[in-house]
């Protein structure tokens, strides 16, 4: 098992907005136009073929985008371009994309899209991405795959062998917990005197789940796990956790046949019922992330299967509680889900060539260090590598490992379908209003549709 | 002239002609009455006619985004296989139960509170019509969110109530027999004020004389309830009720708010399962299907309601 993350972070009371604040006041130029940190920065060729062009890119509402717009301007001064980015919150955004990228080629409202990692094979197969071998073997290393993390070019970059998009940055998932409680001797006693056992991380998703349960079932204030059991995505990226850990997979290797509802599946989905149920805060079954972070950030549960963008909120001076008392760890059983969000060119885009250089640009090597200085993750490998980095942000290391080990969405053409079916039959299970083997019966059939 | 019509001149020999003048006057003013109509029709095919056109011809074709344009002519199957499908039979069940839940309590509220304050001589009855009339002013959207505030099942104000008063607190959006009640009594809190201003100016426009007459003749409040006000009134709650009934069965923004049709398809009503197949499986022949279904569902209803309220209004 990896070792555990965060500690030193808790020491050194980091977080993602001091750390952009910080990076924005004191210059992110600092230091990095000529040596990065150690690693020279290559320098890429842009284009002003483009000036008086603006770009409209619909972003995500989360650091990674403010940190980029920041940043813009240095961008505008190299090409003449304007990017403009629509933020919007994560829920409307495929509703957004979907009416410009059917609209045809040269007729969309965006060109550059940001997408997530369960949009990427029914974006492509649907004909609505360009592919990007031709463009990236001609951009004379400015963009190059080699630099980036295998794992994260597997989930969502390329689809049936053709390169579609370039990894933005992943937000792999894992085990945050209590660091205090679990170094406390009256925590331990009590545990012990609870559950008959040690508390010791648990290697396995069945004892993650039996000492969630049995911390819940302590009266010390907290619960065992705060969850996020809302359908549909909540749901189901927690429980890809639960699946993935136990060793277990939607479809078999061949995705000729569902194996959600085998041994390893309907026991997933009775373990995560199980957590939800008898581990989780009051009403997990209908949180989403914002509850679960209130939860969690209020001091009132022991742990919760989140994102590493999670662990920063919760050491986070403003608004949590629990500052500087978390760490993270990979998923008891080994492995995890690594979402990633990556960048494409949309064939309905009125402005492609000048995407094509906002892309070059902000995956350069530069403004990729200079994001992941800021407070983001990075997909490529080199800052991680970086010795500035790593002394900035101790527990990357150990991330690195998590994406390198994580796995995204099984290559079915409609994922956010597979999501759907998976959400809605979850919740059914974990609202008992269906057992898990029957649960999982139910969405292997609809599964089956989807290949 | 016929200024200077002689009476010895049979009157019928000058009808023809002033009856064929004032025929081609009115034949005239139609004509210019339909070709002033002409510029409403254009906007009414334009707004209404064209896109219901487009999305029956949609309902009758393959057409999944992800396989590009619009496909082949599939005939009825987009229908046949919507209503095959086992989750429109439960969001049908549940639209239903929802509506009629909604409407009947709605209308039963509404009623009562209308006729409360309708009471003559009541003090502050402004103050009481703005109360009740604030859930009206805010966006269903608002109402899901606050509702979902004060329903949290840890931090929610009503569980802290709940608890306060020694009640069990309650898990309100994720358990299948709370989930649809929950949404049920949110829609009862948000739209029934719009009832209440309906029944309310119905209630003030009815004449007096009957109610005052049934007095007289010594009946009770009840009485002149049952037998004089009511009969009166009911045109005017079948309006109500005809209102809030195809609002109701188009439900959408508090169930994706609250619960997003779960837990499991508990909550999932037709408009909802509508804006899956259109924006989550990306089936517009398969949605376009469904909203048809639906808009037949709710004719049906209407014209059930009309002709009910058409035997009414012949009845009184």
């Amino acid at each position: 098992m990896a070792q555990a993350i965060g500690r030193t972070m808790a020491r050194n009371s980091l977080n993602r907005r001091r750390l952009l604040q910080a990076s924005a006041g004191a210059g992110l130029a600092l230091g990095l136009g000529g040596r990065l940190g150690g690693v020279q920065a290559q320098e890429i060729e842009l284009s002003r073929d483009f000036e008086g062009t603006t770009l409209n890119l619909l972003m995500e509402d989360l650091l990674e985008t403010t940190v980029i717009e920041d940043l813009l301007p240095e961008f505008f001064d190299k090409t003449g371009i304007t990017v403009n980015f629509e933020k919007v919150v994560y829920g409307v955004m495929r509703e957004k994309l979907v009416p410009q990228l059917a609209a045809g080629p040269g007729n969309g409202a965006y060109d550059v899209l940001e997408l997530d990692f369960y949009w990427v094979y029914e974006f492509a197969r649907s004909g609505w991405m360009e592919p990007l071998d031709e463009r990236i073997a001609n951009s004379g290393g400015a963009v190059d795959l080699s630099r980036y993390i295998p794992a994260v070019l597997d989930i969502s970059s390329v689809v049936d062998g053709v390169t579609y998009y370039i990894p933005m940055f992943p937000y792999p998932m894992g085990l945050i917990y209590r660091t205090d409680l679990m170094d406390d001797p009256d925590f331990q006693a009590a545990y012990k005197a609870t559950a008959g056992a040690e508390l010791v991380m648990p290697e396995s998703v069945a004892a993650y789940v039996d000492m969630a349960t049995n911390v819940s079932k302590m009266d010390k204030g907290v619960y065992g796990a705060a969850m996020q059991a809302q359908q549909v995505d909540p749901i189901v990226m927690e429980f890809c956790n639960f699946l993935y850990g136990l060793g277990g997979d939607y479809y078999n290797a061949e995705m000729t046949e569902p194996t959600i509802n085998d041994e390893i599946g309907v026991q997933a989905a009775q373990l995560y019922a199980d957590c939800v149920n008898n581990a989780a805060q009051p009403g997990a079954a209908g949180a989403d992330l914002n509850d679960t972070m209130a939860t969690y950030l209020q001091g009132k549960a022991f742990s919760m299967i989140s994102y590493l963008f999670m662990l920063n909120e919760a050491n986070d001076e403003e608004s949590s509680t629990v500052k500087g008392k978390n760490a993270m760890t990979v998923m008891p059983g080994g492995r995890g889900l690594t979402g990633d969000w990556s960048w494409g060119l949309p064939i309905s885009s009125p402005n492609p060539d000048a995407g094509w250089e906002f892309l070059k640009w902000v995956e350069s090597p530069e403004i990729a260090l200079k994001r992941a200085m800021a407070g983001g993750v990075p997909a490529q490998a080199a800052p991680y590598d970086n010795p500035e980095f790593i002394a900035k942000y101790p527990w990357m290391t150990q991330a690195r490992d998590m994406i390198a080990s994580g796995k995204g969405l099984p290559a079915v053409t409609k994922q956010a379908q597979l999501v759907e079916i998976m959400g809605r039959h979850l919740s059914e299970v974990v609202s008992g209003g269906t057992t898990a083997q029957a649960g999982m019966d139910a969405a292997a059939a609809e599964l089956k549709e989807l290949l | 002239m016929a200024t200077h019509r002689t009476l010895s001149q049979p009157e019928t020999t000058s009808l023809p002609a002033a009856t064929t003048g004032s025929r081609s006057m009115r034949e005239g003013r139609r004509r210019f009455g339909r070709l002033m109509t002409i510029p409403t029709l254009v906007a009414l095919a334009i707004v209404v006619a064209f896109p219901l056109g487009f999305a029956l011809w949609v309902s009758v074709h393959f057409y999944d985004l992800t396989k590009g344009g619009i496909g082949p002519f599939i005939g009825l199957t987009n229908y046949a296989e919507t209503i095959a499908g086992n989750l429109f039979a439960i969001a049908a069940r549940n639209t239903a139960v929802y509506s009629v839940s909604v409407v009947v309590l709605e209308l039963l509220i509404a009623l009562g509170l209308s006729l409360l304050l309708n009471l003559p001589g009541l003090r502050f009855r402004g103050v009481y019509l703005a109360i009740l009339l604030i859930p009206l002013l805010v966006s269903p959207v608002a109402v899901g969110l606050i509702w979902r505030l004060l329903l949290h099942p840890d931090v929610g104000a009503v569980n802290w109530l709940l608890t306060t008063l020694h009640l069990p607190p309650q898990e309100w959006m994720s358990r299948p027999n709370t989930a649809m009640a929950t949404i049920v009594g949110v829609d009862v809190w948000h739209e029934t004020s719009l009832m209440i201003v309906i029944i309310l100016a119905g209630l003030t426009s009815l004449p007096r004389d009957p109610i005052e007459a049934s007095m007289v003749d010594g009946a009770n409040r009840w009485q002149t309830f049952r037998s004089v006000t009511l009969p009166l009134l009911m045109p005017v709650l079948l309006v109500a009720t005809l209102i809030r009934f195809i609002a109701a069965m188009k439900t959408y923004d508090l169930v994706y708010i609250l619960t997003r049709g779960g837990p499991g398809s508990a909550t999932e009503t037709i408009s909802f399962s509508i804006w899956k197949a259109a924006f989550t499986t990306l089936e517009m022949g398969r949605a376009a299907a469904a909203s048809f279904l639906l808009l037949i569902i709710i004719l049906v209803l209407v014209i059930l309601l009309v002709r009910l309220m058409g035997d009414e209004e012949a009845e009184a």
